[in-house]
Protein backbone atom coordinates (compact mmCIF):
# COMPACT_ATOMS: atom_id res chain seq x y z
CA UNK A 1 0.00 0.00 0.00
CA UNK A 2 1.60 3.29 -1.06
CA UNK A 3 1.44 6.49 1.06
CA UNK A 4 -1.32 7.98 -1.14
CA UNK A 5 -3.55 4.92 -0.68
CA UNK A 6 -2.82 4.93 3.05
CA UNK A 7 -3.86 8.59 3.33
CA UNK A 8 -6.89 8.06 1.14
CA UNK A 9 -8.14 5.00 3.09
CA UNK A 10 -7.57 6.53 6.51
CA UNK A 11 -8.95 9.87 5.30
CA UNK A 12 -12.16 8.03 4.38
CA UNK A 13 -12.26 6.45 7.84
CA UNK A 14 -11.72 9.90 9.36
CA UNK A 15 -14.88 11.09 7.57
CA UNK A 16 -17.10 8.26 8.84
CA UNK A 17 -19.85 8.99 11.38
CA UNK A 18 -18.74 10.99 14.39
CA UNK A 19 -15.01 10.26 14.01
CA UNK A 20 -12.84 13.21 15.05
CA UNK A 21 -9.37 11.71 15.02
CA UNK A 22 -7.22 8.89 13.63
CA UNK A 23 -3.70 7.92 14.64
CA UNK A 24 -1.92 5.03 12.92
CA UNK A 25 1.45 3.85 14.18
CA UNK A 26 4.02 1.13 13.84
CA UNK A 27 5.93 0.83 17.08
CA UNK A 28 6.94 4.37 17.96
CA UNK A 29 6.69 5.58 14.35
CA UNK A 30 3.62 7.62 13.40
CA UNK A 31 2.44 6.52 9.94
CA UNK A 32 -0.69 8.69 9.76
CA UNK A 33 -2.09 11.38 12.01
CA UNK A 34 -5.45 13.03 11.51
CA UNK A 35 -6.10 14.11 15.08
CA UNK A 36 -6.25 17.72 16.11
CA UNK A 37 -3.50 17.44 18.67
CA UNK A 38 -0.09 19.04 18.82
CA UNK A 39 2.83 17.03 17.52
CA UNK A 40 4.09 16.72 21.08
CA UNK A 41 0.82 15.29 22.36
CA UNK A 42 0.56 12.87 19.44
CA UNK A 43 4.06 11.64 20.28
CA UNK A 44 2.95 11.11 23.88
CA UNK A 45 -0.04 9.07 22.70
CA UNK A 46 2.16 7.00 20.37
CA UNK A 47 4.62 6.37 23.18
CA UNK A 48 1.79 5.36 25.54
CA UNK A 49 0.42 2.94 22.91
CA UNK A 50 3.86 1.41 22.67
CA UNK A 51 4.06 1.05 26.47
CA UNK A 52 0.62 -0.57 26.55
CA UNK A 53 1.54 -3.03 23.79
CA UNK A 54 4.79 -3.86 25.59
CA UNK A 55 2.84 -4.47 28.78
CA UNK A 56 0.39 -6.80 26.98
CA UNK A 57 3.29 -8.71 25.50
CA UNK A 58 5.02 -9.08 28.87
CA UNK A 59 1.82 -10.28 30.48
CA UNK A 60 1.25 -12.80 27.69
CA UNK A 61 -1.97 -11.03 26.70
CA UNK A 62 -3.04 -10.73 23.08
CA UNK A 63 -6.00 -8.35 22.80
CA UNK A 64 -6.63 -7.16 19.26
CA UNK A 65 -9.49 -4.71 19.72
CA UNK A 66 -10.29 -2.43 22.65
CA UNK A 67 -12.82 0.33 23.07
CA UNK A 68 -12.83 2.87 25.87
CA UNK A 69 -15.67 5.18 26.82
CA UNK A 70 -14.99 8.60 28.31
CA UNK A 71 -17.16 11.54 29.19
CA UNK A 72 -18.22 12.80 25.74
CA UNK A 73 -15.78 10.80 23.62
CA UNK A 74 -14.73 7.26 22.81
CA UNK A 75 -11.54 5.61 21.70
CA UNK A 76 -11.24 2.48 19.59
CA UNK A 77 -7.85 0.78 19.47
CA UNK A 78 -6.98 -1.97 17.01
CA UNK A 79 -3.76 -3.93 17.33
CA UNK A 80 -2.16 -6.13 14.68
CA UNK A 81 1.47 -7.19 15.04
CA UNK A 82 3.30 -3.91 15.81
CA UNK A 83 0.67 -1.76 14.08
CA UNK A 84 -1.76 0.28 16.19
CA UNK A 85 -4.76 2.13 14.88
CA UNK A 86 -6.60 4.60 17.11
CA UNK A 87 -10.02 5.94 16.16
CA UNK A 88 -11.50 8.74 18.25
CA UNK A 89 -15.25 9.29 17.92
CA UNK A 90 -18.22 10.75 19.74
CA UNK A 91 -21.14 8.37 19.19
CA UNK A 92 -20.62 5.17 21.21
CA UNK A 93 -23.20 3.31 19.11
CA UNK A 94 -20.90 3.48 16.08
CA UNK A 95 -18.21 1.28 17.65
CA UNK A 96 -18.89 -1.92 15.69
CA UNK A 97 -19.26 -0.25 12.28
CA UNK A 98 -16.09 1.75 12.82
CA UNK A 99 -14.25 -1.35 14.01
CA UNK A 100 -15.32 -3.25 10.87
CA UNK A 101 -14.04 -0.48 8.61
CA UNK A 102 -10.83 0.00 10.60
CA UNK A 103 -10.17 -3.74 10.74
CA UNK A 104 -10.60 -4.05 6.95
CA UNK A 105 -8.03 -1.28 6.43
CA UNK A 106 -5.59 -2.80 8.92
CA UNK A 107 -5.89 -6.28 7.40
CA UNK A 108 -5.14 -4.90 3.91
CA UNK A 109 -2.27 -2.81 5.20
CA UNK A 110 -0.60 -5.64 7.11
CA UNK A 111 -1.05 -7.98 4.11
CA UNK A 112 0.51 -5.39 1.77
CA UNK A 113 3.46 -4.96 4.15
CA UNK A 114 4.02 -8.72 4.25
CA UNK A 115 3.85 -8.90 0.44
CA UNK A 116 6.34 -6.02 0.22
CA UNK A 117 8.76 -7.71 2.61
CA UNK A 118 8.52 -10.98 0.66
CA UNK A 119 9.21 -9.22 -2.65
CA UNK A 120 12.18 -7.35 -1.14
CA UNK A 121 13.68 -10.54 0.25
CA UNK A 122 13.49 -12.42 -3.10
CA UNK A 123 16.95 -13.21 -4.53
CA UNK A 124 17.92 -10.80 -7.30
CA UNK A 125 19.50 -13.58 -9.42
CA UNK A 126 16.05 -14.72 -10.53
CA UNK A 127 15.13 -11.41 -12.19
CA UNK A 128 14.42 -11.24 -15.86
CA UNK A 129 17.06 -9.38 -17.86
CA UNK A 130 15.88 -7.31 -20.76
CA UNK A 131 17.43 -8.38 -24.09
CA UNK A 132 18.69 -4.80 -24.52
CA UNK A 133 20.17 -4.59 -21.01
CA UNK A 134 23.96 -5.08 -21.03
CA UNK A 135 25.04 -8.16 -19.10
CA UNK A 136 27.89 -7.67 -16.64
CA UNK A 137 31.01 -9.49 -17.66
CA UNK A 138 31.73 -12.66 -15.70
CA UNK A 139 35.00 -12.43 -13.79
CA UNK B 1 -18.03 -22.73 51.39
CA UNK B 2 -17.30 -25.86 49.36
CA UNK B 3 -20.95 -25.98 48.30
CA UNK B 4 -20.73 -22.38 47.09
CA UNK B 5 -17.62 -23.18 45.05
CA UNK B 6 -19.29 -26.23 43.49
CA UNK B 7 -22.31 -24.14 42.61
CA UNK B 8 -19.96 -21.52 41.09
CA UNK B 9 -18.21 -24.15 39.02
CA UNK B 10 -21.53 -25.50 37.80
CA UNK B 11 -22.66 -21.99 36.79
CA UNK B 12 -19.33 -21.43 35.01
CA UNK B 13 -19.63 -24.72 33.11
CA UNK B 14 -23.17 -23.83 32.09
CA UNK B 15 -22.19 -20.31 30.95
CA UNK B 16 -19.23 -21.63 28.96
CA UNK B 17 -21.37 -24.29 27.37
CA UNK B 18 -24.14 -21.87 26.39
CA UNK B 19 -21.62 -19.10 25.61
CA UNK B 20 -23.57 -16.59 27.66
CA UNK B 21 -22.02 -13.69 29.62
CA UNK B 22 -20.84 -14.24 33.18
CA UNK B 23 -21.53 -11.03 35.08
CA UNK B 24 -19.54 -9.54 37.94
CA UNK B 25 -19.49 -6.52 40.21
CA UNK B 26 -16.50 -4.77 41.70
CA UNK B 27 -15.98 -1.99 44.20
CA UNK B 28 -13.98 -1.13 47.30
CA UNK B 29 -11.07 -3.19 46.02
CA UNK B 30 -12.88 -6.49 45.59
CA UNK B 31 -14.80 -8.29 42.87
CA UNK B 32 -17.86 -10.49 43.20
CA UNK B 33 -19.32 -13.04 40.84
CA UNK B 34 -21.34 -16.22 40.80
CA UNK B 35 -19.06 -18.37 38.68
CA UNK B 36 -16.42 -19.21 41.27
CA UNK B 37 -13.32 -17.54 42.69
CA UNK B 38 -11.03 -18.30 39.75
CA UNK B 39 -13.41 -16.81 37.21
CA UNK B 40 -13.96 -13.78 39.45
CA UNK B 41 -10.18 -13.33 39.78
CA UNK B 42 -9.92 -13.40 35.97
CA UNK B 43 -12.53 -10.67 35.77
CA UNK B 44 -10.60 -8.63 38.36
CA UNK B 45 -7.40 -9.00 36.31
CA UNK B 46 -9.18 -7.92 33.13
CA UNK B 47 -10.77 -4.99 34.94
CA UNK B 48 -7.41 -3.73 36.23
CA UNK B 49 -5.84 -4.11 32.79
CA UNK B 50 -8.61 -2.16 31.06
CA UNK B 51 -8.84 0.54 33.72
CA UNK B 52 -5.09 1.09 33.59
CA UNK B 53 -5.10 1.40 29.78
CA UNK B 54 -8.15 3.67 29.80
CA UNK B 55 -6.58 6.03 32.34
CA UNK B 56 -3.19 6.12 30.59
CA UNK B 57 -4.70 6.91 27.19
CA UNK B 58 -7.31 9.28 28.61
CA UNK B 59 -4.61 11.33 30.37
CA UNK B 60 -2.67 11.79 27.15
CA UNK B 61 -5.78 12.74 25.17
CA UNK B 62 -7.33 14.98 27.83
CA UNK B 63 -10.30 12.66 28.03
CA UNK B 64 -11.29 12.10 31.63
CA UNK B 65 -14.01 10.21 33.48
CA UNK B 66 -13.75 6.69 32.09
CA UNK B 67 -17.24 5.25 31.70
CA UNK B 68 -16.27 1.77 30.59
CA UNK B 69 -14.24 -0.43 28.28
CA UNK B 70 -14.64 -3.53 26.13
CA UNK B 71 -11.98 -5.83 24.74
CA UNK B 72 -11.63 -8.72 22.31
CA UNK B 73 -8.92 -11.20 23.16
CA UNK B 74 -8.81 -14.60 21.48
CA UNK B 75 -12.39 -15.80 21.30
CA UNK B 76 -13.45 -13.81 24.38
CA UNK B 77 -15.18 -10.50 24.89
CA UNK B 78 -14.77 -8.85 28.28
CA UNK B 79 -15.23 -5.42 29.75
CA UNK B 80 -16.89 -3.22 32.32
CA UNK B 81 -19.10 -0.17 32.82
CA UNK B 82 -19.28 2.12 35.81
CA UNK B 83 -22.55 1.81 37.67
CA UNK B 84 -24.12 5.29 37.44
CA UNK B 85 -26.32 4.45 40.45
CA UNK B 86 -23.35 3.87 42.75
CA UNK B 87 -21.98 6.52 45.09
CA UNK B 88 -19.32 8.78 43.55
CA UNK B 89 -17.34 8.27 46.79
CA UNK B 90 -17.49 4.49 46.43
CA UNK B 91 -17.91 3.87 42.71
CA UNK B 92 -18.93 0.39 41.66
CA UNK B 93 -18.44 -1.24 38.30
CA UNK B 94 -20.25 -4.10 36.66
CA UNK B 95 -18.74 -6.17 33.92
CA UNK B 96 -18.75 -9.47 32.14
CA UNK B 97 -16.78 -12.11 30.30
CA UNK B 98 -18.26 -14.14 27.47
CA UNK B 99 -16.47 -16.85 25.52
CA UNK B 100 -17.36 -15.52 22.08
CA UNK B 101 -16.90 -12.30 20.18
CA UNK B 102 -20.10 -10.35 20.36
CA UNK B 103 -20.67 -6.85 18.96
CA UNK B 104 -19.18 -4.38 21.44
CA UNK B 105 -22.37 -2.30 21.50
CA UNK B 106 -24.38 -5.43 22.44
CA UNK B 107 -21.87 -6.21 25.18
CA UNK B 108 -22.28 -2.73 26.67
CA UNK B 109 -26.08 -3.06 26.49
CA UNK B 110 -25.94 -6.43 28.29
CA UNK B 111 -23.79 -4.99 31.10
CA UNK B 112 -26.09 -1.96 31.45
CA UNK B 113 -29.13 -4.25 31.65
CA UNK B 114 -27.34 -6.23 34.35
CA UNK B 115 -26.69 -2.97 36.24
CA UNK B 116 -30.36 -2.00 35.99
CA UNK B 117 -31.60 -5.36 37.27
Amino acid sequence: MNPETLSSNLGALRNLGSVFGIIFTRGTETLFNAAEFSLERTQEVVSTLDDISFYFENEGRLPDQLSFGYDGANLLLLLAEDFRLVVLYHNAGEVDDLATAARAFLKDYVASQIARQVSLSKPQSGRVVSPTEPVAPVA
Amino acid sequence: MEGEQEQGNEMLREALHSRTPRFFRAGKGSARGKTGPQDTARFADNLMLLQECAILLGEKLDMSAVSGAVCYEGDETYGFSFDPNSSPHNPEVAGAIVNKRIPMADFVTAVREYIDQ
